[in-house]
């Protein structure tokens, strides 16, 4: 089996009940992903897939050989971890990988002009204070980060726009 | 020089954090690890007669009581697994499976087969179970009753009075990373990589449990993915990896699955709480009387402290709180933040926001009024108290002013819009601790123990933080988890001045607390340090603390900085590993106290003594300490809006003012208090442990079912403290701030749904179901 | 997770062996396969088959694949414009980051969130026929108050299933018996005796892609889904509406609910009611009263009577 992660290929002997997560993290040593619950409900997990965010608890690595993984790992440097050091968008920590993640999928998705479920018609800051908590709440976090990361993921915005990567 | 306490300083590992870098207890590359899976009890009540596994399945190890191991009892009968036969509740662990990958594991203990003899059960607490009786004391170590006065007369000729019952659900911790541990045997000495918050008590246990020297067993919690009360102690999960690797002769992981989590760590015990309050017409009270009824297990008796917090509260001369305790055939309770004053303020706050509609006087004169000048029972004095002012600038800042006071009067669209207020407050506490200081050699910039040491000065070796704040080449940590001078973290660890939360949110006294430019002394504290630091010499601190995302690590190198009269970045600190010196448990909001009163010692002897290393042990200083008169205060706001057609409920705003003695980090302060805002939106709206009387199981055990907040439901919202100064306490004057967030708050957001609705419910949570039909039109 | 062998899929005619299933996203499946409840021998992977476009059907209409991920179809322009109900209630599911993952063909197929049926050692017809349905009188506060039968009270959980149905879409699939296309009005089954079938596919029978038909009336509508917070949470109720009015009479609607029923109910007696009624609150209600007659609730989730009152005269209004 071969997993593409970070840019790097690797070989695996994996069983085909094995998940990204559990790949990421039991076999090849990049811990950054969580296991929060492993069945898509918290959000801790998330990686992004071909450039798209995703909860890597419900892939089968089996399934995904072909396509590029990128954990919080490759995204060093990313303008939302500065965002979140700056805002103090973290407590424990341990969605914050996932938040990264996310909140970096999220921005080219509002790139892109992609709606959420709270974006109007003719509506098209889609980095309003409600399009932030609303295209993040797949994430959660028990030590309520969330007012903080909010100005981390403006920022974060304003900077990617400033210096596309 | 600038005071480094005080300072919104960053979190010293939030590089390590935000990159991935930071290890928890499940993260530490072990060779030839096995991984051990948890068998549950399926029924809530019974005898164990054997465990088959199904041959079909690669194990290494079916453990069960059977062929487990003996190990030595403590005083937490939930440790002694595997030890008997007995079945006391459902999801109690029955066997381990252990395998050589997670997948084998996970399978095996789905197909092992159980036979139990089961026997009938009972699972529903109610307040007129005839079970229902009258523990000796209630957590810690309180009085089950308390009485003054007659206040059965007091309530028959009250001119007002109220009597209501209010109820709480079970509520379960879950922080957002299970409990988890790596145990690994090196002959007779046990490492343990494990999730909690008390590095030294685990340790302890676990060398009680398997009869160890205490320098046998070794605790590394370095990064803690939260535990709210829920990891203060050793849970199964350590005891079982311990008992798999020894059993295995490997290392054993044990990552509790999320619904593992409803059980066998803890939750809070659903309450019902009838409350009493007698008062004369211009709202004096003369009469309170709080009843608590909560539940335990079979196994162990826990006696949550309900009613403890309204002995604190009010003045009246009549005066009962008692507590009543059902054992039932239900996972044993543990603390929950706040265990006691947030369930119990909730009943006693929303009685006070119901007494304030019968006499038709606003909510915060009310309590005003009824403020004591000194502890309402034994008359102790107060070190400090500032409720009335909490309330007082807090009704300010919030807006209070223009509140019409009866309910149901504005209405936006389909909303219903109301706002509500309640008081909070929690004991300030120190518990027994040691830290140790060493003057470090010049030019020292390698940790000694890397991967347990965080040091300040890294964060910000290359000075100034960039105006862009763009992270340079993703340099920020290495892959051994310690933070490399230069990194990209700067900024994070130098805040500016706009950046600095409090800067914005607490203008009149939260920056104030702060020693006026806050934003600014904090940031030249630590953005100057890097060049001065190797002029003052550095220094290693140590103890066994754990930080769980409260900022431990970051405040105990304040509070080291300031002892010693340097720079944070002076400081290399080192927490999490029961191998240093022995710390109190984070827990009880006391954890800064406790630790940084040790550090202040072991910093001043330091210096007293002019040598290269000093120890300090305030054990003897906190058993003289006064234990009564000692409280953080404060005061929650919050406006909600009700739809009119679903009865959604959001919280528009949420404003919390504290008082909570010196605050010793701006920024995490903040972060912590709204944290503990939003969990106590959790209880008022969200969480609920929804219980099938005929499993005896909470049903609803997954994130997916049982609802914590998430992002979209915080909306506007924000926490500010006075500048409070007590010098009676401990030597930096601080109150534990943790968990007073969760005090009141839910009180709050359901007085404001009174208000915007003229609906009281008085069982949480609050969701539409219980609006709905009050609401038709 | 019993283990499995896993292929991927070669042809839209496969079929599946006994004991094996198909792989779309995996959101509901892997979740399901890790609780036990789902336990295939063998996993077909559909995900390579080229399912993934959304095309113009030559007489206006839309043709999705049954491959594409929710997110996609939510965000494409045809659909936002001429279907927002579609767009809508597929942003109201899940998570961004599920979205992305879940397709359309899985989407229909996703299984109830009933509490009992999610846990595999506990009794319940639907994942262990003969086992008993413990939700009657345990926890049904989030179940069904239509359609239900004494074997099974559960709720379908999807909410972009709730906007196909009232779309009329049709659904296409591929088997060894060949093609056919039901409408997905069809598609989902009442539980009656046998609560665990929960459609009337056959064994190996793919859903390719999922027709949306030219319908006027879809431009104007809207999704309206209720839950237990703000976000990430399934529906406790859900209205589905599409309407026209015309000087102040009805001349077109489609209505469908979420959360109240084994499959998204079209409710067909509220839109006969409506159809030519004057628009307003009182044929709102009239016609939400005139569904909700075979409504039954049970000690705790009756309260969704009046919620689904409240919400379907809430979007008709809204539409009007």
């Amino acid at each position: 089996m071969r997993l593409i992660v970070n840019g790097a290929k690797h070989e695996l002997d994996l069983d085909p009940r094995t998940t990204v997560l559990d790949a990421l993290r039991e076999h090849l040593g990049l811990t950054g992903a969580k296991k929060g619950c492993d069945h898509g409900q918290c959000g801790a997990c998330t990686v992004l897939l071909a450039g798209r965010r995703v909860n890597s608890c419900l892939l089968l690595a089996i399934a995904h050989q072909d396509t590029e993984i990128t954990t919080v790992e490759g995204l060093a440097g990313h303008p939302v971890q500065q965002g979140f050091l700056d805002h103090d968008g973290f407590q424990c920590g341990y969605c914050t990988p996932g938040q990264i993640c996310s909140a970096a999928g999220m921005l080219d998705e509002v790139a892109q002009g992609r709606p959420s479920a709270v974006t109007e018609p003719h509506d098209h800051d889609l980095l309003s204070d409600t399009e932030i908590r609303e295209r993040m709440s797949g994430n959660l976090c028990r030590c309520g980060a969330y007012p903080n990361m909010v100005p981390a993921i403006r920022q974060a915005a304003a900077q990617a726009q400033e210096t596309p990567r | 020089m600038t005071s480094a306490i005080g300072a919104p300083l960053a979190r010293l590992e939030g590089p390590l954090k935000v990159s991935g870098a930071a290890k928890y207890a499940a993260e530490y590359p072990q060779d030839d690890v096995a991984y051990g899976w948890i068998v549950t009890s399926p029924v809530p009540h019974g005898r164990l007669r054997s465990v088959i596994a199904d041959p079909a399945d690669t194990v290494l190890a079916v453990l069960w009581h059977g062929n487990a191991p003996r190990i030595a009892e403590t005083d937490d009968p939930e440790l002694a697994v595997l030890q008997s036969d007995r079945i006391a509740y459902r999801g109690q662990p029955v066997a381990l499976v252990v395998a050589a990958t997670l997948e084998q594991a996970r399978r095996a203990a789905q197909t092992v087969q159980l036979d139990i003899e089961e026997l009938g059960h009972d699972a529903v607490l109610r307040a007129d179970h005839p079970e229902l009786y009258t523990p000796e004391q209630v957590n810690p170590a309180f009085p089950a009753t308390t009485s003054a006065g007659d206040v059965e007369t007091a309530l028959r000729d009250a001119e007002v009075a109220v009597d209501v019952v209010y109820e709480t659900p079970a509520l379960h911790n879950n922080p957002m990373e299970p409990h988890a541990t790596i145990a690994r045997w090196d002959g007779d000495a046990l490492t343990a990589f494990d999730s909690n918050q008390h590095p030294s008590g685990v340790a302890a246990t676990l060398a009680e449990v398997f009869s160890l020297q205490p320098d046998q067993v070794r605790v590394v919690t370095e990064h803690v993915g939260g535990g709210f009360g829920s990891k203060g102690t050793a849970r199964p999960n350590a005891v079982l990896a311990a008992m798999g690797a020894k059993v295995v002769g490997r290392p054993v992981k044990v990552a509790l699955p999320r619904q593992q989590m409803f059980t066998m760590v803890g939750h809070r015990t659903p309450t019902i709480q009838r409350i009493r309050l007698g008062a004369s017409r211009d709202g004096i009270l003369t009469a309170i009387d709080h009843q608590a009824t909560s539940q335990t297990s079979r196994l162990f008796e826990f006696a949550e402290q309900t009613a403890v917090s309204t002995r604190h509260m009010y003045a009246a001369p009549n005066r009962h709180t008692t507590h009543r305790l059902l054992r039932l055939d239900m996972p044993t309770p543990r603390w929950m933040r706040a265990p006691g004053e947030a369930p119990g303020m909730f009943a006693l706050e929303c009685a006070m926001d119901e007494l304030a509609e019968k006499l038709g006087m606003d909510p915060i004169e009310l309590r005003i009024r009824n403020e004591p000048d000194a502890e309402p029972e034994d008359g102790t004095p107060f070190t400090s108290r500032h409720y009335v002012e909490c309330l007082r600038q807090g009704a300010r800042r919030f807006g209070w002013e223009d509140r019409d006071p009866r309910p149901r009067r504005r209405r936006e669209g389909d909303w219903w819009i109301g706002t509500g207020v309640a008081g909070a407050t929690y004991p300030t506490m120190a518990q027994p601790s040691v830290a140790r200081v060493r003057k470090l050699p010049a030019n020292t910039d390698t940790p000694t123990t890397p991967g347990a040491t965080t040091t300040a000065g890294a964060l910000t070796a290359d000075g100034a933080p960039s105006a862009a704040g763009t992270s340079t080449e993703g340099s920020a940590v290495t892959a051994a988890g310690v933070p490399t001078a230069g990194g990209a973290a700067s900024a994070g660890g130098a805040p500016s001045a706009g950046s600095a939360p409090s800067a914005g949110s607490a203008p009149s006294a939260g920056s104030a607390a702060n020693g006026g430019g806050a934003a600014n002394g904090g940031g030249g504290t630590v953005s100057g340090a890097a060049a001065t630091g190797g002029d003052a010499g550095r220094f290693e601190v140590a103890i066994g603390a754990a930080d769980l995302g409260t900022g431990a690590r970051t405040i105990l190198a304040q509070i080291a900085a300031d002892a010693l009269g340097v720079p944070v970045s002076a400081i290399d600190i080192r927490i999490g590993d029961s191998s240093l010196p022995k710390a109190s448990v984070a827990g009880g909001s006391s954890g800064s106290a406790s630790w940084g009163w040790a550090v202040t010692g072991a910093c001043r002897e330091l210096l007293a003594s002019g040598g290269d290393e000093a120890t300090f042990d305030t054990t003897e200083l906190i058993q003289q300490q006064e234990t009564e008169g000692r409280h953080a205060f404060g005061a929650h706001f919050a406006e909600v809006r009700v739809d009119a057609v679903t009865g959604e409920v959001r919280v528009s705003r949420m404003f919390g003012m504290f008082a909570a003695g010196r605050i010793l980090n701006a920024r995490t302060a903040r972060s912590q208090f709204l944290g503990g805002m939003i969990m106590g939106m959790g209880m008022a709206l969200h969480e609920e442990g929804v219980l099938d009387p005929a499993f005896a199981e909470w049903v609803n055990h997954d994130l997916a079912e049982y609802h914590i907040p998430a992002h979209a439901d915080v909306e506007d919202i924000d926490a500010a403290w006075l500048d409070e100064h007590d010098d009676q306490i401990n030597p930096m004057g601080s109150k534990g701030i943790g968990e007073i967030g969760i005090v009141g708050s839910p009180a709050a957001i359901v007085n404001a749904i009174w208000h915007a609705t003229g609906i009281r419910v008085r069982d949480l949570p609050v969701r539409l179901d219980k609006l709905l039909p009050n609401l038709m039109e | 997770m019993k283990t499995f062998e896993y292929r991927g899929a070669t042809g839209l005619d496969d079929g599946l062996e006994p004991g094996a299933m198909f792989l779309g996203g995996g959101t509901n499946l892997v979740d399901l396969m890790k609780l036990g409840v789902a336990t295939p021998d063998v996993l077909v992977d559909v995900n390579r088959l080229g399912l993934d476009a959304i095309t113009d059907l030559p007489d206006g209409g839309l043709r999705i694949g049954a491959g594409v991920r929710n997110s996609d179809l939510a965000a494409d322009p045809r659909v936002r414009e001429r279907y927002p109900v579609l767009s809508g209630a597929l942003l109201a599911g899940a998570s961004g980051q599920l979205r992305n993952m879940a397709t359309t063909g899985g989407n229909l197929l996703q299984r109830t969130r009933c509490r009992y049926f999610m846990d595999a050692t506990k009794p319940c017809n639907k994942h262990t026929p003969g086992s008993g349905c413990p939700a009657r009188e345990g926890d049904h506060r989030n179940l069904a108050i239509l359609g239900a039968s004494e074997h099974c009270v559960a709720t379908h959980p999807s909410d972009m299933a709730v906007a196909l149905v009232a779309l009329d879409a049709v659904v296409n699939t591929s088997g060894p018996a060949g093609e056919r296309s039901i409408p997905v009005t069809d598609l989902h089954r009442l539980p009656g005796d046998e609560p665990d079938r929960d459609t009337v596919l056959d064994h190996g029978e793919l859903i390719t892609s999922v027709d949306l038909p030219v319908l006027g009336v879809a431009a104007h509508s809207f999704y309206r889904k209720v839950r237990d917070r703000a976000s990430y949470a399934f529906a406790v109720g859900s209205v589905a509406a599409a309407l026209s009015v015309e000087d102040g009479v009805v001349r077109d609607v489609r209505l469908a609910w979420g959360g109240v029923a084994h499959k998204p109910w079209r409710a067909r007696l509220a839109e006969e009611r409506l159809r030519g009624a004057p628009a307003g609150r009182e044929s709102w209600l009239a016609a939400a009263d005139a569904e909700l007659a075979a409504a039954r609730g049970l000690r705790d989730n009756t309260y969704k009577i009046g919620l689904m009152r409240n919400l379907t005269a809430w979007v008709l209004e809204h539409l009007s």
